[in-house]
């Protein structure tokens, strides 16, 4: 089961249609599960307003979870991570590797299209996908019409649907059959 | 960097090899070729087929999974330790330059990269993440591609993250970053610094197989042998089979026509002597500068000519002509009669010869 819990106010319809867009991806349950704040422990100084991604899986608060569940942060704000040999990358999303949390943030969504839209929730899914791939320890899809192919680069934006490539299909649902419960 | 759990810091020193179990301490973590990273628990007796080994057990991080390596197999299967800060910034440097056009040779391309997997180095890895995503970038990749750029990428990403003690998901937005750069993102078009070294493959030493090898060589070249004898033997074979049919085809013409070659033979030397004769005298008048040599030719033959259709008889001509082209066929066919029966002998000598050394040689 893939439960969504969202850390800042989101338009209830466009929750339940990102659960419903997961439930096609995956062919797993998915429902919201209420909202949590935000943790502060993770928030960082430098940018102003943006939190540690990884620190903040840490430390927000959970709802309950049995065995091969999922849970899915959703959030507005910027996260970041540390900065690699060629710089910080931009953050739409973080995820634990074949874990059980992940989150995903709308704070580099361009302005159009505002919420409530369908190109907002595909947008919102196809993140939400990939981050939620990622906790099955689906790895980056070199096919631009996958969900877990990167999110800034040109192929994720064009292609809207929120759809996971053959390959990376297979490779869920072998984790998914091979989970404990 | 706040709140962020790194596990352990980058190393500085380049990735050295491990030369021997000695270096080895539980809770290092080392790369295993092809596998990743491994964590070291100890080492481990176990009695295998009646004889007690000393393995190092080794525990894959990515799913727990436990490697035991004997310890005499240590040096050979390549193990070393994570990569340091120069590899790093070396990897992030191959996947941040310019695309090459990749090998569409997929035979070929399969081979280099097996082989860059095999290695083990984190370049070499890096640089079959780079190759097929540029590839991916053109077309979709196949199967076995696409089987073998996640296996790489898996490689690298956890590699990376030990190295730079950041978690796997951060690894693996650092190398998507270098790899598929933001819209906007400019980089100075620029060629890799190093590449990855493929080490030379050991030439396997074989001796007893070889030596082997020189054996079945050598009978081979004696099969040869006897094949270039035994070839030519059938038609030998066939070439005496004609000439003893012929043989007996003429001995049975000659016992038919021994009186008319007797005559023939007398004939044959009256007709000579005369000719000898008619010759000289045409040199002599050959030497006369009134007439000419084609003239004088033209004489002699006419003359020749009547002189035989005078004196020998119209039905005996036949024979004479028969019994020549008998002696000229006996000829023809005698000769190569001799010189096949003398090959033939050669042959066989030979054959004796070499059968005698293989022998000699098996004794």
């Amino acid at each position: 089961m893939i439960r969504v819990v969202t850390l800042e106010p989101f338009l209830p319809e466009d929750v339940r249609a990102v659960c419903a867009l997961l439930y096609q991806a995956y062919g797993l349950g998915c429902e919201p599960a209420g909202s949590l704040p935000l943790p502060e422990e993770a928030e960082r100084k430098k940018p102003a307003g943006s939190y540690d991604a990884e620190l903040l899986l840490q430390e927000a608060e959970t709802v309950k979870l049995v065995a091969d569940d999922k849970l899915l942060y959703l959030m507005k704000r910027r996260l970041v991570v540390p900065e690699g040999p060629l710089g910080a990358p931009p953050v739409y999303g973080h995820a634990q590797m074949g874990g059980q949390k992940a989150v995903v943030t709308t704070a580099l969504f361009p302005k159009k299209p505002p919420e409530g839209t369908d190109e907002f929730r595909n947008r919102l899914a196809k993140l939400a996908i990939r981050e939620i791939g990622r906790t099955w320890d689906l790895r980056s899809c070199p096919d631009p019409k996958c969900s877990m192919h990167p999110p800034w680069a040109e192929g994720f934006t064009a292609n809207e649907a929120p759809v996971l490539c053959n390959f990376c299909r297979e490779q869920s649902e072998e984790r998914i059959r091979l989970a404990a419960t | 960097m706040e709140g962020v759990p790194v596990e352990d810091p980058i190393s500085p020193e380049a990735q050295p090899l491990v030369r021997s179990a000695s270096e080895l301490q539980p809770g290092d973590r080392v790369v295993y070729p092809n596998q990743g990273v491994c964590r070291v628990v100890g080492t481990e007796n176990k009695e295998i087929a009646g004889t007690t080994l000393t393995f190092v057990a080794l525990t894959r991080e990515e799913d727990n999974a436990t490697i035991l390596v004997p310890l005499a197999k240590v040096e050979s299967i390549g193990l070393r330790k994570v990569a340091g800060a120069v590899e790093i910034e070396d990897v992030f440097d191959l996947l941040a330059s310019s695309f090459e056009d990749p090998e569409l040779d997929w035979k070929v391309r399969h081979r280099h990269h097996v082989d860059l997997l095999a290695a083990g180095e984190i370049l070499g890895v890096a640089e079959v993440v780079k190759a097929l995503q540029g590839i991916a970038n053109m077309r979709p990749l196949p199967q076995r591609e696409r089987e073998r750029y996640d296996a790489a990428r898996r490689l690298l990403e956890d590699e990376v993250a030990v190295a730079l003690g950041v978690p796997v998901a951060t690894a693996e937005d650092l190398i998507d970053f270098a790899l598929i750069p933001p819209p906007g993102t400019v980089r100075a078009p620029r060629k890799p610094r190093r590449l990855a070294e493929i080490p030379p493959k050991p030439r396997a030493t074989r001796p007893k197989r070889r030596a082997f090898a020189a054996e079945e060589g050598e009978d081979f070249e004696a099969f040869e042998e006897e094949l270039e004898f035994e070839a030519p033997l059938d038609d030998e074979l066939l070439g005496e089979e004609a000439p003893e049919e012929a043989e007996a085809v003429e001995e049975d013409e000659a016992a038919e026509e021994e009186p008319e070659a007797q005559a023939k033979a007398e004939r044959k030397t009256k007709a000579r002597s005369e000719r000898a004769a008619k010759a000289k005298a045409s040199e002599t008048k050959a030497k006369a500068p009134a007439k000419s040599k084609t003239k004088a030719k033209a004489e002699t033959t006419e003359a020749k000519a009547k002189t035989e259709k005078a004196k020998a008889p119209k039905g005996k001509v036949e024979p004479k002509t028969k019994a020549a082209k008998a002696e000229t066929k006996a000829k023809a066919k005698a000769e190569p009669k001799a010189t096949a029966k003398a090959a033939s002998r050669t042959k066989a000598a030979t054959t004796k010869s070499t059968k005698s050394t293989r022998k000699g040689k098996e004794a």
